[in-house]
């Protein structure tokens, strides 16, 4: 007797994020770039998922640096171009953020 | 009234018939967001303005989707999106609807309910699609 799998359609679930009178952390960017970049099987080896989860780890950690160092020069860039347009007051709130 | 997460039965159909085309290059997709007053599921066709969600910095018709190529994981094949966010909008919605803009009248691939009311100020409201797996990504074949 032989048996065959149905073949199927189906759909993610998705998850939303939001935030107040802000905008997201560099933690959660950071967080969603590892999630996304490592994604850990529940049916690996245990060896091999302590080495994803560190491995994932790092990759957060990584792109947390860089991410703020990114927002730094952004801003560096904002406030060089208020300064220039006469706007010192706005150029201080965002050196202030 | 009520939103339910599920592929619309007529994206099923509109597969074999040939009118999507998830590559980056092809038929590009949106996703509209709306209030827990819409009626979304799989017996959704097309996209509809009725109980779309609005507020500031949300335009109507919602945000288009990138990053969808489809590939196979497996023997399983799957679409994935690159998380979507509205910035500074201020807005409530309880679900959303992904739909094809660019192919003739809006047909809808799936109804996304998220759990309840989602709001945001003033803030980001962003779309955390799932990994891109075999069991967990947004469209998947198997």
């Amino acid at each position: 007797m032989a048996f065959f799998e149905a073949p199927k359609l189906e759909v993610g679930n998705v998850l939303v994020a939001t935030t107040n009178n802000k905008g997201h952390d560099p933690e959660f960017w950071a967080q969603t770039i590892a999630d996304r970049i490592v994604s850990v099987g529940g049916n690996c080896h245990p060896v091999i998922a302590q080495q994803a989860e560190e491995f994932k780890e790092s990759v957060r950690a990584t792109a947390l640096h860089y991410i703020k160092e990114a927002i730094k020069s952004d801003r560096t860039t904002l406030t060089a171009e208020f300064e220039r347009q006469g706007h010192k007051d706005m150029a201080d709130i965002i050196r202030s953020l | 009234m009520a939103i339910t997460t599920a592929l619309c039965t007529s994206f099923k159909v509109e597969i074999l018939k040939g009118v999507h085309n998830f590559t980056a290059a092809g038929d590009q997709y949106k996703l509209a967001l709306y209030t827990s007053s819409a009626s979304l599921g799989a017996a959704t066709t097309a996209y509809a303005s009725t109980n779309e969600a609005s507020g500031t910095n949300y335009t109507a018709k919602g945000a288009f989707l990138t990053s969808i190529t489809p590939v196979a994981s497996g023997t399983t094949a799957l679409v994935d999106f690159a998380d979507l966010t509205f910035s500074n909008v201020t807005i409530t919605a309880r679900g959303s609807l992904i739909y094809g803009e660019a192919i003739s009248g809006d047909p809808s691939v799936c109804a996304l309910d998220f759990g309840g009311d989602k709001t945001s100020t003033a803030g980001d409201f962003t779309i955390q699609f799932p990994t891109a797996d075999a069991s967990n990504a947004i469209i998947r074949i198997a």
